[in-house]
């Protein structure tokens, strides 16, 4: 059944992403729960910075990133998250399968390649 | 104007609804996830410019509602609150004086609900069994009988049964064992409000 809500269907899209959204921001580098989260709600990729520390969480659990204590000039030490390997190569595969689906969807949406990218 | 306390309050108020809202998670999935929360809050707080009223419930807001940290969390969305499940406060507390079967009605409702947390259940069973009339029972029962008995030789013999407690206990106990019943009915009551909310 075709979802007529488009919001709803970009929304279970950007669930499905964010994860390995947050891998590839961790690719680039350690990253602090806080940041992560601004610069993901900036992106409209998640709907409250809340929901990136279960997000986290489960990402940790499943041994894609890890976690390292670091002490902070303005308080209690920080926890900062690092990409493993697993991660890494979870990304990688992601990645690949990605550029594909998106080519798909592109071609049958009849947009072509340099106008698909969203303002 | 609001002071840090007040802002510390709202903090707190809303770490604590989120607790609630995660409370189907286990312990060690879930304290992780507030900890880091209650960090991220701290982190905003020290960035604000004005570390106000306004600002803060702001913080709170972009953080997201608490149903999407708990579906993130894996967690299926909240069940709303059967017709049945209001009555359970009220049938826990003064049920026992419906013949006893009250209390025991209530009791099935409230193992049977899916709003209630399993915390919830127990403490709805554990205090007290009966409600307040298990109460009424339960402090009927320690009551000592003295009956004495006169001799030939003029001296007076009194023997006492049964026991009682010192005052100085007896208050405590009888306030907390009417107030405890009532503590645990209203978190029940405050649960289905804030479903319903």
């Amino acid at each position: 059944m075709v979802d007529n809500n488009a919001g709803h269907t970009i929304g279970q899209l950007r669930r499905g992403v964010v994860d390995h959204c947050v891998l590839a921001l961790l690719k680039k580098g350690e990253g602090y729960g806080f940041d992560l989260a601004k610069t993901l709600a900036h992106a409209q990729l998640i709907a409250g910075e809340g929901t990136i520390y279960p997000l986290l969480s489960r990402l940790r659990r499943e041994g894609l990133v890890d976690t390292q204590w670091r002490e902070s000039d303005q308080g209690p030490p920080r926890r900062y998250y690092v990409l493993t390997e697993s991660g890494e190569a979870a990304l990688e595969n992601f990645r690949s399968q990605w550029a594909r689906f998106k080519q798909s969807v592109d071609t049958v949406m009849g947009l072509p390649e340099e106008d698909s990218h969203v303002e | 104007m609001s002071s840090d306390n007040d802002n510390d309050k709202i903090v707190s108020h809303y770490l604590n609804q989120l607790r609630q809202a995660l409370s189907d998670l286990p312990a060690r999935r879930r304290e992780p996830i507030i900890e880091e929360i209650a960090e991220h809050i701290r982190t905003g707080r020290d960035r604000l410019a004005h570390d106000d009223e306004v600002s803060v419930r702001q913080l709170l807001e972009s953080l997201g509602d608490y149903e999407s940290i708990r579906r993130e969390a894996g967690l299926s969305a909240l069940p709303g609150p059967s017709r049945f499940d209001p009555w359970v406060p009220w049938l826990l507390l003064f049920g026992g004086f419906l013949f006893g079967v009250g209390w025991f009605v209530g009791l099935v409702m409230l193992w049977e609900s899916r709003v209630f947390s399993l915390r919830a259940k127990l403490l709805g069973t554990f205090i007290w069994p009966g409600g307040l009339f298990g109460t009424m029972i339960l402090l009927g029962l320690p009551s000592a009988a003295t009956s004495c008995s006169g001799s030939s030789t003029g001296s007076t013999h009194c023997v006492t049964t049964g026991f009682h407690l010192p005052q100085a206990l007896g208050l405590p106990v009888l306030a907390l064992s009417v107030i405890l019943p009532i503590i645990v009915a209203a978190m029940l009551f405050r649960r289905i409000a804030r479903l319903r909310a």
